[in-house]
């Protein structure tokens, strides 16, 4: 089965390269979360002392597994704060995945039915936000809902409300930050599920005696399901992690996991309370990361 | 034409046109389809044919002209409110439906009770050969299962026509010919009106009762098989249908049902004058290979001197091309191997007159 | 089919109005005179002579362009390497790169930073422009290799059978006939890792060091004081530049639309 080019040099490197490079700077650092998240935290630089250090060996290290700290997960339980976080996480990337999936299927099933020669045109324009500046893009909400901002200043100026709306530093501004910023990962899937369907299937359920909607929910919905499981993946997954919406567009009192974390680390400098947070993160997200990454593979074996 | 009478047929098709953008697809077709016909939609690809079915089925809407279905004008009727079902040519079967769901499909949209469905399809699956992978989804069939299977759904709801699109393209060559006999046989027990659109005249041929053969959105000929084979109506028709030669000629003289005609290589008879043409008017006359005669009995009429120019074994039987005094190239059939006819050989052959078809001169189109 | 057309114009409206209307906010407001952002007191370009005053968002600029050019070419490079790899089915190596291409497309930024920044001090490394470059070359290289692999499996192969039947090594074939046929992909490869490390904010924050203070990073500080005409004007030179190197992928060909559906990070 095998082709001759796959013994060939230029193979072997190309798959011994990037896997030697992803194994050192992806792969050792997740252990070195782990370990991090088992030492006690220290004033000094690095702000942790080592359980073990990278040099002692694995025997080393194996001696060091019955001393382990495990101080940073016992707070994780003792403090309120985290588990909060961690349920807001949840909560409103839940949520927001949600709104992002009917926000979002309107606009890929518009696409997808729009004439061949137009979709790439479209399908372009629907994800090409996601090449703008995330940074901007939560920024121009800012703009948008502030209680001075445009939007309130419109409905003053016409009279439709006379306080301002109190958007900004609320979930809900988080919720539309995360819709806005990751619409465009939802569209893509839920785009190919749809366009990938042969018209065939819709004319045939119609020549069956199906009226347009009934069409829609016994065919094409249920079809466009492995899209709307690929497409919320990809939003809840980071969503659940966000630093930077929940910062920016959030109130003082929306607790979310990833900002949580990046306050262990820059703000209290507790880099084992923030391994840990980031240790049990990524176990509540493994899960649906093995779903994601078997979604993938399959995608990627047809 | 009042009611839903014996006589009446089922489909009348009145001037239907349909084009997209500058393409005119349909070209103002008319056409009748009887109750308990099978009949054919022939032509190659690009004809036309896909879109008239599509145009019965509700999936197009005719630029002009009429659908009647059993008296009715449907030709704004969306598919779903047609008693009209299809076979696709691809089956469309739903992926994530079992072949049960599949069969059973119109039956729920005809808001039929749970148990009755389940009744209706079982029948479906016995009727199709398909007991015991009711459970099974479409993926887990083999290719003929499959088109059984599309066959069961599109038949579910009892439609007063059945439209197959290429029902037989997906199947292989073996399997095609049984498949063939058993679509006639469910045809003949259901006595429901089935239209077949193919590319394949051998396939029209084999099934249908009538077949109507389209070029370039109109139909140049309706007819039982035989007589489009025997007595095609254009030199169109002459050639998608099977091997044919083509004698240039000129009537000379007409006697009661026969005629007279002269051509380059001579006189030649035929039992069947053309009632529109005139005396010396030009045309092309049409003969099957398989009317030549290669080995002729001495009073045969229509003889000619030939040279052989090559055989080509087609199994059981040879293709012999012929060349005539005048040059021109003949094709005729006939038994036994190609050993039997050198090139160059001299030979006497006859063209048969009950098979000399005089063909109507292109209409402009 | 008639309530399905206007269905999905209404759809297509509101989508792109969605997505487009705040960004387009953005760029007309970093024209008002005002200080103001509410009111508009006519068009002006003094905040784009406000930002060229502005050292600090200068040398931020140039750092984040260093550190997005020599990621990118980081990642190109090992993304299509990957992405060579991947192409061929099988094997336990090739498992375990896949497994690790794909998490990083969604998993939490913070995660990722936090991991970086670990291994850096781990080694010894001091925080600062490479440490930026190295994160941004991992974390692009991904999306490199998702784009380039979604080309290379659409590409014939006996493409390039027929070039080693002709006699070609296995290596010349690759060289002479994959990759040129890739070329476009790559191209958008480069042009998404080169736009995404120019945007991280999260990564380069953990990845950095008091030596190296990217653009997104002083944005962000800004951003956190307050809506201000500055912030309004820098974005929308980065949209302009993001919106031509899109322009010069869609020239390219590169069929930005279906690759991107693996695509997952914001």
């Amino acid at each position: 089965m095998s082709a001759p080019s796959d013994r060939s040099l230029a193979r072997r490197l190309a798959l011994a390269v990037p896997t030697l490079w992803m194994a050192a700077l992806f792969l050792t650092p997740f252990a070195l979360v782990a370990k991090v998240s088992l030492s006690t935290p220290a004033l000094s630089q690095p702000p942790y002392a080592p359980v073990f250090a990278l040099a002692e060996g694995a025997a080393a290290a194996l001696d060091k597994f019955g001393e382990l700290g495990v101080a940073a997960y016992r707070a994780l339980l003792d403090d309120d704060l985290y588990l909060a976080s961690y349920l807001g996480s949840l909560r409103l990337a839940a949520i927001a995945t949600a709104l992002t999936l009917l926000v979002a299927y309107p606009l890929a099933l518009a696409i997808a039915r729009a004439p061949r020669r137009r979709r790439a045109g479209l399908l372009m324009l629907a994800i090409a936000p996601f090449w703008t500046s995330f940074l901007i893009r939560v920024y121009a909400w800012i703009m948008l809902i502030k209680d001075e901002g445009l939007i309130n200043h419109a409905l003053m100026a016409s009279g439709l409300v006379a306080e301002p709306l109190r958007i900004f530093a609320t979930d809900a501004a988080v919720v539309i930050g995360v819709v806005y910023s990751y619409l465009p990962f939802m569209v893509m899937p839920l785009y190919a599920a749809l366009e990938g369907q042969d018209a065939a299937l819709r004319e045939a359920a119609a020549d069956l005696g199906a009226p347009p909607l009934r069409v829609f929910w016994r065919v094409t919905a249920p079809l466009s399901l492995p899209g709307v499981l690929a497409g919320s993946l990809l939003v809840f997954i980071p969503a659940v992690g966000e630093f930077v919406i929940p910062d920016l567009l959030g109130g003082s009192d929306t607790l979310m996991i990833g900002r949580t974390l990046w306050a262990e680390f820059f703000s209290n400098r507790d880099w084992p309370a923030a391994a840990a947070v980031a240790i049990v993160m990524l176990a509540m997200l493994a899960p649906m990361l093995v779903l994601y990454e078997r979604l993938q593979m399959r995608e990627a074996g047809r | 034409m009042a009611g839903a009478g014996g006589g009446a047929p089922l489909v009348r098709l009145e001037g239907v046109r349909k084009s997209f953008g500058a393409v005119t697809a349909v070209d103002g077709v008319s056409l009748e389809i009887a109750r308990g016909e099978f009949f054919a939609l022939l032509g190659p690809s690009g004809c036309g044919k896909t879109t008239l079915m599509r145009i019965l089925a509700g999936f197009e809407t005719p630029d002009a002209g009429a659908v009647i279905l059993d008296g009715e004008d449907v030709s704004a009727t969306p598919p779903h409110r047609r008693p009209v079902n299809m076979m696709f040519q691809s089956y469309a079967l739903f992926p994530h439906l079992s072949v049960a769901r599949n069969i059973g499909f119109g039956l729920v949209e005809q808001g039929l009770p749970r148990a009755a469905v389940a009744a209706r399809v079982e029948e479906l699956l016995r009727l199709a050969q398909l007991e015991g992978l009711g459970a099974r989804k479409p993926d887990q069939l083999s290719g003929g299962q499959r088109q059984r299977v599309a066959l069961a759904r599109a038949l579910a709801r009892q439609p007063k026509l059945l439209l197959l699109d290429e029902p037989l393209a997906a199947l292989d060559r073996r399997l095609r010919e049984s498949t063939r006999q058993e679509l006639i046989a469910v045809q003949r027990r259901l006595g429901a009106a089935f239209m077949m659109v193919t590319h394949d005249q051998e396939e029209a041929m084999a099934t249908a009762d009538r077949i109507a053969v389209m070029r370039a959105g109109r139909i140049e000929q309706i007819g039982a098989p035989a007589e489009i084979y025997e007595r095609p109506a254009t030199r169109f028709v002459a050639g998608f249908v099977g091997e044919i030669n083509f004698i240039e000629a000129r009537l000379v003289a007409r006697q009661g049902e026969e005629a007279r005609f002269e051509t380059a290589d001579g006189p030649l008879l035929a039992r069947r004058a053309p009632e529109w043409a005139g005396a010396m008017s030009a045309l092309t006359l049409a003969l099957r290979p398989e009317r030549v005669a290669l080995a002729p009995p001495p009073d045969a009429a229509n003889r000619r001197e030939a040279v052989v120019i090559d055989a080509t074994y087609l199994g059981g039987r040879s293709q012999v091309r012929l060349r005539l005094a005048s040059g021109l190239e003949l094709r005729a059939l006939a038994p036994g191997g190609a050993e039997l006819w050198r090139p160059a050989q001299a030979i006497t052959v006859s063209l048969d007159p009950d098979g000399l078809t005089a063909l109507a001169p292109e209409t402009a189109r | 089919m008639r309530a399905g057309a206007t269905f999905d114009r209404l759809a297509l409206a509101a989508g792109f109005a969605f997505l487009y209307g705040p960004i387009l906010l953005v760029v007309l407001y970093s024209f008002n005179e005002s200080r103001l952002v509410t009111v508009w007191a006519g068009f002006s370009t003094r905040w784009y002579g406000e930002l060229w005053r502005n050292a600090q968002l200068m040398e931020a600029a140039r750092v984040s362009l260093v550190a997005a050019l020599a990621s990118a070419t980081l990642a190109t490079a090992l993304g299509t390497l990957a992405a060579l790899a991947l192409t061929r089915p099988g094997g336990a190596v090739r498992g375990l790169l896949a497994a690790m291409i794909y998490a990083p497309l969604v998993l939490p930024e913070v995660i990722l930073g936090l991991a970086f920044l670990l291994l850096f001090v781990a080694l010894g490394i001091e925080r600062g422009l490479l440490t930026i470059i190295l994160a941004h070359a991992t974390f692009t290289m991904c999306f490199v290799t998702v784009i380039v692999k979604t080309r290379l499996a659409r590409l014939d192969r006996s493409l390039e059978e027929a070039a080693i039947d002709l006699g070609a090594t296995p290596g010349r074939a690759l060289l002479k006939v994959t990759l040129p046929l890739a070329a476009p992909a790559i191209m958008a490869g480069f042009l998404l890792a080169f736009t995404l490390s120019l945007d991280d904010f999260v990564i380069a924050s953990f990845a950095s060091g008091p030596g190296a203070t990217t653009l997104p990073m002083r944005i962000y500080s800004q951003v956190r004081l307050g809506v201000t005409p500055e912030v309004n004007a820098i974005s929308t030179l980065l949209l302009a530049a993001v919106g031509l190197a899109l322009l010069a992928a869609a020239a390219l060909g590169a069929g930005l639309g279906a690759p991107a559906r693996n695509e997952g990070r914001g």
